[in-house]
């Protein structure tokens, strides 16, 4: 496990390689000069030359690009903010764990709701609660979650004034963020587990637990669940993923300063190195929420466990489990 | 027959399937069937006969829906178990009556380890604490052949043929009075379904359980049963003892099984086969189920279902022709 683990480790090198090079040459390809949002229309042209000169961007795009990535692996340096002059490392470690915090209490939210009410409307079949289960996941499933973020302020904050429109000063704020996300996840889960839970209430396995004299309880939670927590745990890591994108969007609604109103900034300004850095970031999080997600299904499945164990020890798959697949 | 003596007894069951697509699907039709205490009952025919059907209700695992039990009872040790509770038919699966299911390869749950899977049922019934059931479990193993060493590794670490094994273990793992085999062999290759059978056959011996054998193959019949009892579109057509049976088949459709099998002493290179198709379920003749496919058929058999015919002792057979003899 270990090994491999180390080994998924390694392998993300070269796709956040990847990234730097994709992100550098959109950032050539982009119309619009750094200098001109720096210094403002009007400024001479001499000082917008010597402000490019200044942050090195007449170098050739490669030039730039090897001195950035020098910088980085020397020095762990990101560069400094065009804006404020200030490190982008510090930007981004100041704003990171608001989003990841929106997204994965989010998550957390939609976990809770959508996997017990999966179960339960998996459970009780072609009954109104699976109706009323299925209109949800529809609804939360097509919904823009912009849109939805809308409707719960009109509701909750300007109609019957519970909670605050936006901002970020205490829990308070923090409750129609995550429950935007939190929903609107839910409704895909639920869906999953319910698809889940129905498949692997069928299997040969499920009518063996009973005839065993297996209590009802025990055959939901543990051997219908069980099985089923594969393909929901595949869907999970793809709404982190999600939320992760999400939360970018929906701290701008509620104004919380996350990635999301620093990328946008970055964006504005053509702050170029804290947009790549926001964006490196980001990249990040999702190859190490993949990794994370692999990992889990070697904790749920044993077939997958044993699998892992086999790549790692000879390189490839064994003979065995060639065999066997 | 005496009623004591009877550890089992089925009485009249029927059991449609009710699907709004097909509609009533007859899948078990006045089914009657006792077992003594001790006992191996072969049930044979051919798929879709209503075989399994009838093993899924004894234990009361049918899926309803669309499974539903229409009527009769099915009386064990004198009380009837479609009229007990989940707590109560709960005691008596997996330590009373307990089943061997037809495909190994998914019966066994993928995310548990063996030795989990045949402690749980000890587990549930036995008054021991999860170590000592796991102690059990791994004698279990080793009753059937299986290395204990093993029981800590899941289902695909296993063959075919031992994922058999780890169920019939944890079948008997409670020392059952009644073991339903639901094709305990069909998913296995000759010379391991001969273990298995060697296997049943001491258990069944060493723990007086009896057995209801549910299979399409007759070689396995002989082997193990006492009794056999021939299943026909939901129907028992003939019942009676092994060499009875074997010896001198009465109903044509018992007849036509035992022509189908390959023989040392014909030349021909074709088997012989049975025309035509077992009758749709949702749309059962009220007459004779066999009489479409029957080659001897009269003019009564189109009109009235025949009742059964005590042929020998003990030899019951549903024919209007029984009894005559055939060239």
């Amino acid at each position: 496990m270990l090994r491999y683990t180390i080994k998924r480790i390694i392998m993300m090198i070269p796709v956040l390689l990847g990234v730097t090079i994709i992100l550098f040459f959109i950032q050539a390809l982009t119309p619009g000069n750094p200098a001109d949002v720096a210094l403002g229309q009007d400024a001479a042209e001499a000082d917008k030359a010597a402000w490019i000169s200044e942050h090195g961007l007449d170098d050739p795009i490669v030039v730039q690009y090897g001195k950035y990535m020098y910088k980085i692996i020397t020095k762990g340096d990101f560069g400094t903010s065009y804006t404020n002059g200030k490190p982008i490392t510090g930007e981004l470690i100041s704003h990171w764990p608001t989003t990841i915090k929106l997204a994965l209490m989010s998550l957390l939210m939609a976990c809770i709701i959508g996997i017990l009410l999966g179960i339960l409307a998996a459970m009780k079949r072609n009954t109104w609660i699976d109706s009323i289960a299925r209109v949800f996941s529809i609804l939360g499933v097509s919904m823009p979650n912009f849109w939805f973020a809308m409707l719960l302020i009109m509701l909750f904050s300007l109609k019957l004034k519970w909670l605050p429109v936006s901002g970020s000063y205490g829990p308070m704020y923090w409750i129609l963020p995550i429950a935007t996300l939190g929903i609107l996840n839910a409704a895909g889960i639920m869906r999953f587990t319910r698809a889940a839970m129905l498949d692997n209430s069928q299997q040969d396995f499920v009518r063996t637990a009973r005839a065993k004299g297996q209590s009802e309880r025990m055959v939901i939670w543990h051997h219908i669940l069980g099985n089923a927590m594969i393909p929901i745990t595949t869907c999970i890591g793809q709404y982190l993923i999600g939320a992760l994108a999400g939360a970018i969007i929906i701290e701008q609604i509620f104004s919380l300063p996350g990635l999301g109103s620093l990328m946008m900034t970055a964006i504005n300004q053509r702050d170029y190195p804290l947009l790549r850095g926001s964006v490196l970031l980001v990249a990040v999080s999702t190859s190490v929420i993949f990794l994370l997600i692999d990992l889990s299904y070697a904790a749920i499945d044993p077939r997958v466990k044993a699998r892992f164990k086999s790549i790692t020890k000879s390189g490839k798959l064994s003979k065995k489990q060639v065999q066997k697949n | 027959m005496n009623q004591n003596n009877n550890i089992l007894s089925i009485k009249d069951l029927s059991v449609h399937y009710i699907t709004k697509e097909t509609g009533i699907c007859k899948a078990v039709n006045k089914f009657s069937l006792d077992i003594k205490k001790g006992e191996a009952i072969g049930l044979v025919g051919e798929t879709g006969a209503g075989k399994t059907t009838v093993a899924l209700s004894i234990l009361k695992l049918l899926q309803t829906p669309p499974g539903k039990v229409v009527s009769g009872e099915i009386f064990y040790k004198g009380k009837d178990i479609l009229k007990m509770n989940n707590s109560e038919i709960r005691k008596i699966r997996g330590e009373e009556i307990s089943m061997i299911f037809q495909d190994p390869m998914t019966a066994l749950n993928p995310i548990d380890s063996v030795g989990k899977q045949i402690a749980e049922v000890i587990y549930l019934h036995k008054k021991v604490s999860k170590r000592e059931a796991m102690k059990l479990a791994a004698d279990a193993l080793e009753l059937v052949g299986i290395p204990k060493e093993r029981m800590n590794e899941y289902p695909n670490q296993f063959s075919g043929g031992m994922k058999q094994r780890v169920v019939i273990a944890t079948a008997l793992a409670c020392s059952p009075q009644l073991l339903l085999a639901d094709e305990p062999t069909t998913a296995l290759d000759v010379t391991i379904q001969a273990q298995v059978l060697d296997l049943m056959n001491e258990l069944k011996k060493n723990l007086n359980t009896s057995l209801l054998l549910i299979t399409h193959d007759l070689g396995v019949v002989a082997e193990m049963c006492d009794r056999v009892a021939i299943m026909y579109a939901g129907e028992i057509v003939e019942i009676g003892p092994v060499k009875s049976i074997f010896r001198n088949p009465q109903h044509p459709y018992t007849r036509g099984l035992f022509e189908a099998l390959p023989s040392n002493k014909s030349n021909s290179k074709r088997l012989k086969q049975i025309d035509g198709l077992m009758p749709d379920p949702t749309n059962l003749p009220p007459y004779c189920k066999f009489e479409p496919r029957c080659s001897k058929g009269s003019k009564g058999c189109g009109a009235q279902c025949p009742e059964f015919i005590e042929v020998s002792e003990g030899h019951w057979v549903r024919c209007h022709l029984a009894g005559e003899k055939w060239g």
